[in-house]
């Protein structure tokens, strides 16, 4: 018979069960606890994100549509792309304090598990941008003369950047420094895009590449967190 | 909820022995954990949700002279190497003392990190991973043991 480590761990697995519980069903049926709804969940987060973080999207707004009422189009665009890696590091940053600062305050005094508390972040940070991207994306689109998917390559394509390089550093290093990575990164993006003009083929492959980076690093990052410790009482 | 349920269930009836009293004894826990608010916004909720049954069991225990049940062996459709090791784990198991086949089923059978352990059992980390391998090593011997016996 096989005696290794892991035949013996999943045999541990069963080596324990019980006869199947009898009132299971009838008692969680009728369990009075407090529950949670996830909107309630999500809105309780929403407190806790810092207000910078709103007013860097409320700001790119306005400067897009206040620059595009007095320059024009022109190079606008490459200016509006140019700053896009700058929204994102203010939404790494957000991620960034939960994550190093481990949210010992935060753990103490709610019952969620930390995956469910970055995840349900990094969903209202991403949904305030997308409001804000749907923005300024549509006041440029106006007027602009371009298309809309190459508009939306060459606007976001430093934001992706940003976000893929951000959180590829984030998801290999837990430490405080790791928010001047990100920072260095966001300008590097910020500057290349404003220094450097790409082929609109190679940027449409890079902007697919970037977006797939970024879908897998943000899955990285919630799978890595430690799994539920708590009780999950959202309903 | 339903798998802390099937847990706790699992943890109070290795304490037991009885179904119907470990079955009892795990919805008097969370009947006991949701009537105390301060339990769940103490943090680390799940730790506390073993205290109160590994009390309850206890207190039970003192009460009651328990007979154990003959265990059940279901698994009649899994393959006879299987199922000879199935059988020999949970005899090999019996070898050991309470305590390490405690830690054992809350890392194994539980699914519950070294820190939750620590935190149910009041063994620092360290110690905790310690003794679980040493019962997993232990339990290693006497399976190699009865192979040549």
């Amino acid at each position: 018979m096989k005696h290794d480590n892991r035949s013996i761990k999943k045999h541990l697995k069963t080596a324990f069960d019980p006869p199947a519980p009898m009132k299971k069903d009838a008692f969680l049926a009728s369990l009075n606890y407090p529950r949670t709804t996830y909107f309630g969940f999500v809105a309780a987060q929403v407190r806790y994100i810092r207000k910078r973080i709103w007013c860097a999207s409320f700001l790119l707004v306005g400067l897009v549509l206040a620059g595009l009422a007095y320059l024009g189009h022109g190079n606008f665009i490459w200016i509006v792309s140019a700053f896009l890696p700058l929204v994102a590091l203010a939404g790494i940053m957000e991620v960034a304090k939960s994550l190093s600062y481990n949210m010992a305050e935060l753990e103490m005094s709610c019952k969620y598990s930390l995956s469910d508390i970055v995840l349900a972040r990094l969903g209202i940070i991403g949904a305030v941008n997308a409001v804000a991207f749907i923005v300024i994306t549509a006041a440029l689109l106006r007027g602009s003369g371009m298309g809309l998917i190459p508009l939306i390559v060459q606007l976001f394509t430093p934001y992706l950047l940003t976000t893929t390089l951000s959180l590829f550093s984030l998801n290999r290093f837990r430490m405080r420094g790791t928010l001047y990575v990100c920072a260095g990164v966001s300008c590097l993006a910020s500057a290349l895009s404003a220094g450097i003009h790409i082929n609109e083929t190679v940027l449409m492959g890079l902007f697919a590449l970037l977006l797939l980076g970024t879908a897998r690093e943000i899955i990285k990052l919630i799978r890595t967190e430690d799994g539920i410790w708590n009780l999950s009482l959202t309903a | 909820m339903q798998e802390q349920y099937d847990k706790i269930y699992r943890y109070c009836y290795f304490k037991v022995k009885d179904s119907h009293l470990a079955e009892d004894l795990t919805q008097e826990a969370f009947l006991c954990f949701f009537s105390q608010s301060s339990y769940i916004s103490r943090g680390k909720p799940l730790a506390y949700l073993y205290t109160i049954a590994r009390n309850l069991c206890t207190d039970a225990f003192r009460k009651k002279e328990t007979c154990p049940l003959p265990e059940d062996l279901e698994n009649t459709d899994a393959s006879t190497d299987a199922l000879e090791t199935s059988i020999a784990v949970k005899e090999a198991l019996k070898t050991l003392p309470e305590d390490m086949r405690e830690l054992l089923l809350l890392r194994y059978a539980n699914d519950l990190s070294m820190a939750e352990i620590s935190e149910i059992t009041g063994l620092s980390r360290f110690a905790a991973r310690r003794k679980i391998n040493n019962a997993l090593k232990q339990l290693k011997l006497v399976l190699k043991k009865e192979d040549f016996a």
